[in-house]
């Protein structure tokens, strides 16, 4: 799950940001490409952001990660500011541990990178 | 009888051939040739979040990567993918194929993506679904094994039904489903009511005729 996903996942209320208890996180290599981090920060919920990288730095990653309490802003061209982004939502992965739904104190499963999201009444 | 096809197949690790992984067969192939027909419209929609539900062996969302990315590398559109499957072994089976074929698709242990909502509220731009689509009882629904994979209750559309008003919810405005049907699904049935419902268009993209016959 990378943290992008994160940033996507909700709990069975719609509980948002899950908290992230990390177990083992893998770092991942992908190519940066500008057009395609700005895409992805249209779709990014800043605050999601920020508490996935507190929760992290918080287990001692992320040492040299400082995220403003900002986004950029849409016409931000800088790579300097891009590319770290780019690194935090492509290239940071959990591969196992524990998400949290802040409303229900629900735990969900994160093994072998896959967030095992299976809410109330649905058996798996 | 047509000519023969080949097809650019993704490397599979070895839970793919599990008997509780839905096998790639005629429905898989239809709806890979119908994304590979529709490409410009995907292309014209330019994703950033393409979302696979019941991705079983994960070779549907591996050939989408493939159109929009490793076909060609002139016409290489970036995009993160996104698949959930609510079958604990097939959700392994498709990251094992997403992680061999550089893929870079995210599994999530989900039933239909409901975790990814609010949040991508009319923001996925392309869905995909080969759905449990053979009539059956009702009281056959609700697994997590491989029964999940073609059980569809009455008509064979309960669980597709049961998806679209997520599928409302989740899609972009200028966004693109693709679904499999067969004749008894009733298509064009199928489709007009969904699209009044949900002031959608749609249209069947490509027919086959083997041993069920495909939309």
């Amino acid at each position: 799950m990378r943290l992008l996903t994160h940033n996507l996942l909700c709990g069975p209320k719609g509980g948002y940001p899950l908290r992230i208890r990390v177990q083992t996180l893998e770092q991942l290599q992908s190519e940066y490409d500008e057009e395609y981090v700005k895409r992805l920060l249209s779709k990014v919920e800043w605050k999601g952001l920020l508490s996935a990288v507190s929760d992290l730095k918080s287990q001692g990653y992320l040492v040299d990660v400082n995220l403003p309490s900002e986004p950029p802003s849409f016409d931000c061209n800088d790579p300097a500011i891009l590319r770290p982004m780019h690194h935090l939502l492509n290239e940071i992965k959990i591969t196992n541990g524990e998400l949290e739904c802040p409303d229900t104190q629900t735990i969900f499963p994160v093994k072998d990178g896959i967030p095992r999201m299976v809410f109330d009444g649905e058996t798996s | 009888m047509p000519a023969k096809k080949y097809y650019h197949t993704p490397q599979f690790g070895p839970l793919s051939s599990s008997k509780e992984v839905y096998q790639p067969c005629a429905d898989s192939y239809i709806l890979m040739d119908a994304l590979e027909e529709d490409l410009p419209n995907i292309r014209n929609t330019a994703p950033t979040i393409c979302l696979e539900i019941g991705s079983g062996s994960g070779i549907i969302t591996s050939h989408l990567h493939w159109l929009l990315s490793a076909r060609d590398a002139n016409q290489l559109h970036r995009c993160s993918y996104l698949a959930c499957d609510i079958n604990p072994i097939a959700a392994i089976a498709s990251q094992e194929t997403f992680t061999l074929n550089q893929v870079p698709c995210d599994m999530i242990l989900s039933s239909f993506g409901k975790s990814l909502l609010p949040r991508l509220h009319n923001s996925v731009e392309v869905i995909l679904f080969n759905p449990p689509y053979v009539p059956t009882c009702d009281s056959e629904l609700g697994g997590t094994g491989i029964e999940a994979a073609w059980a569809g209750g009455t008509d064979g559309v309960a669980v597709i039904n049961e998806f679209l008003p997520i599928a409302e919810e989740i899609m972009a405005k200028n966004g693109l489903m693709y679904l499999v049907l067969i004749e008894q699904n009733k298509p064009a049935t199928f489709i007009q009511t969904a699209c009044e419902k949900y002031h959608w268009e749609g249209e069947i993209i490509k027919k086959s005729v083997c041993g069920e016959r495909l939309y």
